[in-house]
C-alpha cells in the first residue's frame, strides 16, 4: 500500500502502550500507574501519529507526482494517440455538458417562486383561457386555493426618450402577484383596489426594462411613464429574472375590468393561476374542482356557457409543466441523442486504450523482469489514464461552456427559461460523474489484462495480440458504435424530412414576395372607431404609394400562426348536436383588398369591396366553416350573428375563402369568419372601440404588402410612411413572410439541426473507430498478408479482403442499429410531420449513408494492406 | 552515568542494527535498544514511530501485521536487502565519526 491508514497507525501505538504498561505491571506497579508511566515514556501520542501520517503522505505525493510526470512524458511521445484520446473524451463530455446545462436550466430547476409546487395553472380546453365571469366565479367558490389571480399577456407601446418601443406586457390582478409571492426589488405590488374597474393608472417594470430603458435609476418609483398613450405611475420594480410563464415580461399593468365585462361569459381572454392552501394537496384540489363543475351553474346562478363535466371543462396543471411542457420531449430527446454520442466516444476510447496497452506490453514485461513492482506499474498506468481524463474533461468543460453559449445565441426563442441556463454546480457535478465513470469503466479495463499475463509469454510471444484483449471485444465495440450512430442518423433523417414537409405545407395563401409588419393603436390616442379607420386609410394609401407595391391590406391576425379567439355565434340553418357549443374558432377582421393581397382564392361568391365599407354588414367564411355548419348547402346569402351582447345584427355571408392555416403549419384549419374592419362598430355596437382591437387580435393590426422587394429594402420607405401617419407608433416585427414561416417551425428546426449535428459527430467517431480497428488488424496480420501475397494473391484481393471485413462489421452494426431505431423512434412520433417513425425511405437512405462512410473509413487501412512488402513482412519484427 | 537522549540521526542506525537479528515490533525495538545499552540510550518512544515510517517509505525496512504467540496482533518490522546495505553505510559513517572525534579529543 502506498499509504497507511490512520486507524492502522493508532492501533500500532495502542499496542505499544499496552506492552509498556504490562512490562511495568510485571515489575510491580499498579495498573493505573503503569499506564501513566507508559504514556509519559511515549511522549505526545497525537504528535507521533501526525508525524507518521505525514511521512506516508509525503511518499504518496512524491510517487504520484512522479507518475504524472512520467505519464506526461509517455503521452507526449505518442502525440497521435494522445490527441485523439483527449479530443474524443472532450467531445463526448463537452456535448453532454452543454445539453445537460440546457435540460437542467430549462426543465429541472424549480421555478423561482417560493413553494412552486403549490402553484397551479387553470385552463379550459381549446384556447386555455377563461372569461372574466368564470374567473371571478372560480375565485369565489373554489376554496382549495389561498389566492387565485388572473392575467393576460401581450404587448404595449412604451414611449421612451428615443424611439417608441414595443414591450412584452402582462396585465395582472393584484391576487396574481400575491400568488407568485415574490417581493419586488423596489417599491410595491399593485394593491387589490388598484386592479379593479376604475383603478388608477399604475405600472410595474421588470428588472431588465428598468436597467435598459431607465438606467437603473433609484428614483424610478413614482415616475410617470407613457404606455399606449396613457400616463402611468411606476409603483414598483420586479426583481432580476422574475418572469411569468416564460414570456419575458417587461412591463406589468393592472387588470381593471369594469363590472359590465363580468357579464361576458363567452369572451375568453384571461389566464388563471392560483396558489393552493397549505393544507390542500393537488389531488384534493383536483377532486374538489371536478365536484364543483358538476354544480357550477347552480352555484353561480348562470344557465348558459357554464363549466360542466364533458362539456366546457376547467382543468388544473402544475405551473412548471405548463411553462416548459411542449419543450420537455424535445430536450430529453436531445439529451438522449447526445448520450449516444458519449457512448460511442467511450467505445472508441476503450479500443484506443486497449490497443495502447498492448503496444506497451513488451515494455511492461521487460520492466517487470527487471524487478519493477506490479503495484507501481499499475499505478503508472492509472496515472496515465487519469491525466488523459483530466485533460479531456477540462477541455470538455470548455467545449461545454462554449456549446451552451452557442445554443443560447443560436436559439434564443426556442430555449425555455434561457436566463437560468448556464454551467452551475449540478452540471459540473454531472460532468465529473460522467468523466469518472468513463475513466473507471474503460480506462481500467485494459489493466486487468496487464496484471494477469505472466512475463514469460510476453517476452517470447512474437505476435503479442493477447494483451489488448480478444479481438471480438474490439470488433463488437465498433459494430456497436455503428449501430448507435445509425440510430442517431435515423432520428436526424426523420427530422430533416419533417422540417422539409413543414416548410412546404400549402398554407392557403402565397407567401413569397410578401412583407408584413404590425402596428398597435393605443386607445388613448385613438378613442373612436372613426379615428382608427382614418388612420388605417392614411397608412394603407401611404404604403400603396411606395413604388413596386402590388397590394396592401390589413388583418387582425397573421397566418400561419395566430391567437385563437373563438366566439359563440348564432348560425342560421344549423342546430348544434346535443352538448356541443355553437362556436366559430377564429374571427378575422380585414380591410378591403386582403384576399387579393394575400392571393387567397375565393371558391364561392366574392371578396369584400369598397361598397361594403358603408353598406350592410357582410361576412366571408372559410371552407372549414361550410363543411362544419352548412355541408351541402349554398352558403351565399345565409346569415350568422356573433353572440356578443344584444343588438348584434345578423351578418350575411357573401363569399367562401379557401382554408388558410391558423394554428401553425402542422394543424388542420378550423372554422373562420372574416369581417370587414370598417363594419366592426356596426357588428358589435355594444363594445367600446378601444376593446374591439384587443378582442379580435391582441390589440395590433397586421399589415401585409405584396411587393417584389424584400423587407430589408422596404424598411426605410415603410418607416417613413408610418412616421408620417403617426410618429409615436413603433413598427412591430417587420419581416418577410418566409421568415414568419421559418419562425413558426423554429422548434422542429432546432431539433433537426442539433440532431443532425449529433448524428454527424457520431458518424465521425464511428468512422474513426472503424479505421482504428481495421488499421490495427492490418498491423497484426501483416505476416499473413505478406505470406498470401508472396504466394501469389493479387493486391486487389487483399484490398477487397480488408474492405469486406470493414463492411461486414458496419453491416452487423447497421442491422442492430436499424432494429433499435425502429423500436426507439416511436418516441419521436409527436414531433414528426408528414413522415412515419418507421419510414422506409429514411431507413434506406441511412443504410446507404452508413455503408458509404464505412467503406471510406476502411479504404485507408485496405490500401495500407496492399502496400505490404511480402519480403519485409516475412522477415518478421 | 546519566541517560542521554538519543540523537535523531543515529536513531535510524540503531533501528537498522536492532533489526539485523530478526524481525521485531516497535515496542520490542525500543526495549532492545534500552536494554542493550544498559539504559544509557533512552529512546523516546514517540520519536521511534516516525523514524520507522521514514525507514519504511525509503525502503530500508518492510512491515507486516502478524499474530504473536499470545494471540495479539502486532506490526513486525524486518530489514530489506536495501536496508542491509544502508546499515553497512550508516555503520561505516558512524565509525568514521567516532574516529574523528577521538582524534580531536586525544589528550595531548
Amino acid at each position: 500500500m502506498p499509504t497507511r491508514r490512520d486507524d492502522d497507525i493508532a492501533r500500532e501505538i495502542r499496542t505499544h502502550l499496552e506492552l509498556e504498561a504490562e512490562a511495568h505491571v510485571a515489575a510491580g506497579m499498579s495498573e493505573a500507574d503503569a499506564r501513566d508511566s507508559a504514556r509519559r515514556a511515549f511522549g505526545n501520542v497525537t504528535r507521533t501519529q501526525e508525524d507518521v501520517r505525514a511521512q506516508w503522505t509525503r511518499r504518496w505525493l512524491d510517487e504520484s507526482v512522479q507518475d504524472v510526470r512520467y505519464a506526461l512524458r509517455t503521452l507526449r511521445r505518442s502525440p497521435a494517440f494522445t490527441i485523439v484520446a483527449v479530443l474524443t473524451i472532450a467531445l463526448g463530455i463537452g456535448a453532454n455538458t452543454a445539453m445537460f446545462s440546457v435540460v437542467n436550466g430549462a426543465l429541472l430547476q424549480p421555478l423561482g417562486y417560493p413553494r412552486p409546487e403549490q402553484l397551479r395553472f387553470l385552463f379550459t380546453d381549446g384556447t386555455g383561457s377563461v372569461s372574466p365571469a368564470e374567473y371571478y366565479e372560480l375565485a369565489e367558490i373554489d376554496d382549495s386555493f389561498a389566492v387565485v389571480g388572473a392575467f393576460a399577456t401581450g404587448e404595449a407601446n412604451l414611449s421612451t426618450q428615443h424611439q417608441p418601443r414595443r414591450v412584452a406586457r402582462a396585465t395582472v390582478t393584484a391576487e396574481l402577484l400575491e400568488a407568485l409571492a415574490v417581493a419586488p426589488a423596489r417599491g410595491r405590488w399593485f394593491r387589490r383596489d388598484e386592479t379593479r374597474g376604475g383603478g388608477p393608472p399604475v405600472a410595474m417594470l421588470s428588472h431588465e426594462l428598468w436597467r435598459s430603458a431607465y438606467g437603473a435609476r433609484e428614483d424610478v418609483v413614482g415616475r410617470s411613464i407613457e404606455v399606449d398613450g396613457v400616463q402611468r405611475e411606476v409603483v414598483g420594480v420586479m426583481p432580476d429574472g422574475f418572469d411569468l410563464m416564460d414570456e419575458r415580461i417587461e412591463l406589468w399593468l393592472p387588470l381593471q375590468l369594469e363590472p359590465a365585462i363580468r357579464r361576458f361569459r363567452a369572451s375568453h381572454f384571461l389566464s388563471v393561476l392560483g396558489r393552493l392552501k397549505d393544507d390542500v394537496t393537488p389531488a384534493q384540489a383536483e377532486v374538489h374542482l371536478a365536484s364543483l363543475m358538476r354544480s357550477w351553474g347552480q352555484r353561480v346562478g348562470a344557465t348558459d356557457h357554464v363549466f360542466e363535466p364533458g362539456g366546457h371543462v376547467l382543468h388544473m396543471a402544475p405551473v412548471l409543466d405548463t411553462v416548459v411542457g411542449p419543450a420537455q420531449r424535445v430536450f430529453w430527446l436531445l439529451q438522449a441523442g447526445v448520450g449516444l454520442v458519449l457512448l460511442i466516444a467511450c467505445a472508441n476510447l476503450a479500443n484506443l486504450l486497449m490497443v495502447r496497452a498492448e503496444a506497451r506490453g513488451r515494455e511492461v514485461a521487460v520492466r517487470r523482469a527487471l524487478g519493477a513492482g506490479r503495484r507501481r506499474l499499475v499505478a503508472q498506468f492509472v496515472a496515465e489514464g487519469v491525466v488523459l481524463l483530466v485533460l479531456g474533461a477540462a477541455l470538455g468543460l470548455g467545449v461545454g461552456w462554449a456549446g451552451v453559449r452557442a445554443l443560447a445565441a443560436a436559439y434564443p426563442e426556442s430555449l425555455p427559461r434561457v436566463a437560468g441556463i448556464g454551467l452551475d454546480p449540478a452540471v459540473l457535478g454531472f460532468t465529473l460523474l460522467v468523466s469518472a465513470l468513463t475513466g473507471v469503466v474503460f480506462g481500467l479495463a485494459p489493466l486487468r489484462y496487464l496484471s494477469e499475463r505472466g512475463n514469460g509469454r510476453l517476452l517470447n510471444d512474437r505476435t503479442p495480440g493477447r494483451i489488448a484483449g480478444p479481438a471480438w471485444v474490439r470488433r463488437a465495440l465498433v459494430a456497436g458504435e455503428v449501430g448507435l450512430a445509425a440510430v442517431l442518423v435515423v432520428g436526424a433523417g426523420l427530422m430533416v424530412r419533417t422540417v422539409v414537409n413543414l416548410m412546404h405545407v400549402d398554407a392557403g395563401f402565397e407567401r413569397s414576395r410578401l412583407v408584413t409588419f404590425a402596428v398597435a393603436l393605443p386607445a388613448a390616442t385613438y378613442p373612436t372607431s372613426d379615428a382608427r379607420v382614418q388612420f388605417y386609410d392614411r397608412l394603407t394609401s401611404g404604403l400603396r404609394a411606395i413604388p413596386g407595391m402590388d397590394g396592401v391590406a390589413m388583418a387582425s391576425g397573421l397566418p400561419p400562426q395566430r391567437q385563437q379567439n373563438r366566439f359563440g355565434t348564432d348560425i342560421e340553418h344549423y342546430t348544434p348536436p346535443a352538448g356541443a357549443a355553437e362556436l366559430v374558432e377564429y374571427y378575422q377582421a380585414v380591410t378591403t383588398g386582403y384576399f387579393e393581397a394575400m392571393r387567397i382564392p375565393l371558391v364561392r361568391g366574392r371578396a369584400f369591396g369598397a361598397a361594403d365599407r358603408a353598406g350592410a354588414p357582410v361576412a366571408i367564411v372559410n371552407e372549414a366553416f361550410v363543411r362544419t355548419f352548412w355541408p351541402g348547402i349554398d352558403p351565399i346569402g345565409r346569415r350568422v350573428r356573433p353572440r356578443f351582447g344584444d343588438r348584434t345584427p345578423w351578418v350575411t355571408v357573401v363569399g367562401v375563402a379557401r382554408d388558410v392555416k391558423q394554428d401553425g403549419v402542422d394543424r388542420q384549419t378550423r372554422t373562420e369568419l372574416y369581417l370587414l374592419h370598417d363594419q366592426l362598430p356596426r357588428v358589435f355596437p355594444t363594445v367600446p372601440a378601444a376593446r374591439l382591437g384587443s378582442m379580435l387580435g391582441g390589440g395590433s393590426m397586421h399589415v401585409v404588402l405584396r411587393s417584389p422587394l424584400p423587407a430589408a429594402s422596404l424598411q426605410t420607405a415603410i418607416a417613413t410612411t408610418v412616421r408620417q401617419a403617426d410618429p409615436s407608433l413603433p413598427i412591430i416585427r417587420l419581416r418577410d413572410m418566409e421568415d414568419v414561416f421559418r419562425d413558426a417551425v423554429r422548434r422542429p428546426r432546432m431539433l433537426m439541426q442539433l440532431l443532425t449535428g449529433f448524428a454527424g459527430l457520431a458518424l465521425l467517431l464511428a468512422a474513426i473507430g472503424t479505421y482504428g480497428v481495421l488499421s490495427y488488424m492490418v498491423t497484426q496480420h501483416r505476416r499473413e498478408i505478406g505470406i498470401r501475397m508472396a504466394l501469389g494473391a493479387a493486391r486487389t484481393t487483399v484490398l477487397r479482403g480488408v474492405l469486406g471485413h470493414g463492411l461486414k462489421l458496419a453491416c452487423a452494426g447497421l442491422l442492430v442499429g436499424l432494429a433499435a431505431a425502429l423500436a426507439l423512434t416511436r418516441v419521436m412520433e409527436t414531433l414528426l410531420f408528414g413522415v412515419r417513425p418507421t419510414d422506409p425511405l429514411t431507413l434506406a437512405g441511412v443504410a446507404a449513408l452508413i455503408v458509404a462512410v464505412a467503406a471510406a473509413a476502411s479504404l485507408v487501412p485496405a490500401l495500407r494492406a496492399t502496400r505490404v512488402d511480402p519480403l519485409v513482412a516475412l522477415k518478421g519484427e | 552515568m546519566a541517560a542521554r537522549k538519543v540523537v535523531q540521526g543515529t536513531l535510524d542506525l540503531l533501528i537498522l542494527r536492532t533489526l539485523r537479528f530478526g524481525p521485531l515490533h516497535g515496542h520490542g525495538i525500543a526495549t532492545h535498544i534500552q536494554r542493550t545499552s544498559e539504559d544509557v540510550l533512552q529512546v523516546e518512544h514517540g520519536s521511534l514511530y516516525p523514524a520507522l515510517a521514514r525507514l519504511e517509505t525509503a525502503g530500508c525496512i518492510a512491515s507486516k501485521w502478524e499474530e504473536s504467540d499470545r494471540g495479539r496482533e502486532m506490526r513486525m518490522y524486518r530489514l530489506t536487502a536495501k536496508g542491509r546495505k544502508q546499515l553497512a553505510v550508516e555503520h561505516g559513517r558512524w565509525n568514521e565519526l567516532v574516529r574523528a572525534m577521538a582524534r580531536v579529543l586525544k589528550p595531548v
